[in-house]
């Protein structure tokens, strides 16, 4: 809906929501990625302080924590990241308009919405003291399968999985996409691609 | 209030449960542990016992207290007890907190006692600092960068050569 507006208007005439699923969705996404990137390096770098360079575990928090050690104790740091991510899924959805690549931008969308359900049930049997499943402890629906599973982690995975193959099929459309895409996202009309956006 | 004490991280390894439902005396006892080390004295090891009566219909006598102790299982001699608190909204849940300063096996038993008689329950826990990953995560953790570089690295080729066609 926001492309196919911002294929008609110029540019400034765009809201910040048609910009970033027009024009400018290619930069929008690369951005978004380079905070997903960096959140996942804060796990390798952890991972690398233990095992590669041999750091106490209590040592080894990452960058952010490496500076502010409060940080990496903190639930607001992993539960503000599931925001920016829910956020970041929501408002750049609109610029996939290929079949396939919507589809799996939305099952991305979708898990992370799920992610969201969770944080809410576990601060429902906090608060209220009743905890699923008659467990001792507040206690996510994954859990219940899978006992030891560490959720951040899990839910980032299987976030990030549909979404690195929405990007490859907005990259690289299959030539049965019948929907003109608005923004230079596809390997054909990027930045040093061919067709170049109008710019009113 | 107990709330806070029982953890709410998600982002935590979270408790599990290390023995299950089992009928021990006149007792229905699980035992939950998230025996996590730490290096400041905190007490970052937790063990939740929840007992009910074996029998329908019975409720839990006030006077059920439930006694949780540990030791590294090299060292038996350095066991350690502590009072398990009950929950003030479920009785029947208990926790006690240790202070574990290393990582590595250790032995955990709770002892029941109260009107409906004793009740032991024994097993073996792996103690770690939470905030250690499995060795196999790396490649997890490595993965996205791996994908991404893929499709970037393949868009970058596939626009140049356009370019230079």
């Amino acid at each position: 809906m926001y492309a196919a507006h911002a294929d008609a208007r110029p540019v400034h005439e765009l809201t910040l929501l048609e910009r970033i699923n027009g024009p400018q969705h290619e930069l929008a996404l690369r951005l978004f990625m380079v905070v997903v990137l960096a959140h996942w390096a804060e796990h390798l770098l952890q991972a690398i302080q233990i095992y590669a360079l041999g750091w106490p575990v209590p040592e080894a928090r990452g960058l952010l924590g490496y500076f502010y050690p409060w940080l990496i104790t903190s639930e607001v740091l992993h539960y503000a990241y599931a925001l920016v991510m829910l956020i970041g899924l929501l408002l750049l959805r609109p610029g996939f308009t290929g079949t396939l690549d919507r589809r799996w931008w939305t099952i991305s969308l979708g898990i992370q919405c799920f992610h969201h359900f969770e944080h809410l049930l576990l601060q429902i049997q906090a608060i209220t003291g009743h905890y699923f499943f008659g467990r001792p402890v507040p206690t996510s629906l994954i859990q219940y399968w899978v006992p030891r599973v560490e959720l951040h982690l899990f839910y980032n995975t299987i976030v990030f999985i549909p979404m690195v193959i929405a990007m490859y099929y907005h990259v690289f459309p299959r030539a049965t996409e019948t929907v003109r895409p608005q923004c230079t996202c596809a390997w054909d009309r990027g930045m040093s691609g061919t067709p170049k956006l109008q710019v009113g | 209030m107990l709330v806070t004490a029982a953890p709410l991280f998600a982002h935590n390894g979270p408790p599990f449960p290390v023995v299950t439902d089992r009928v021990v005396g006149n007792y229905v006892i699980s035992l939950w542990a998230d025996p996590d080390a730490s290096d400041d004295g905190d007490k970052d090891g937790r063990f939740w016992v929840v007992v009910n009566p074996a029998t329908k219909g019975v409720t839990l006598p006030a006077d059920t207290a439930v006694q949780i102790a540990i030791w590294p299982v090299e060292r038996r001699d350095a066991i350690r007890s502590e009072t398990a608190a009950a929950d003030q909204r479920e009785p029947a849940r208990r926790l006690a907190a240790f202070a574990i300063d290393h990582e590595g096996k250790y032995g955990v038993k709770a002892t029941i006692t109260g009107s409906l008689g004793p009740a032991v329950i024994e097993s073996v826990v792996d103690a770690e600092y939470d905030a250690r990953p499995r060795p196999l995560l790396i490649a997890v953790f490595a993965l996205p960068f791996v994908l991404i570089g893929f499709v970037y690295l393949k868009l970058l080729v596939r626009r140049r050569a356009h370019k230079l066609a």
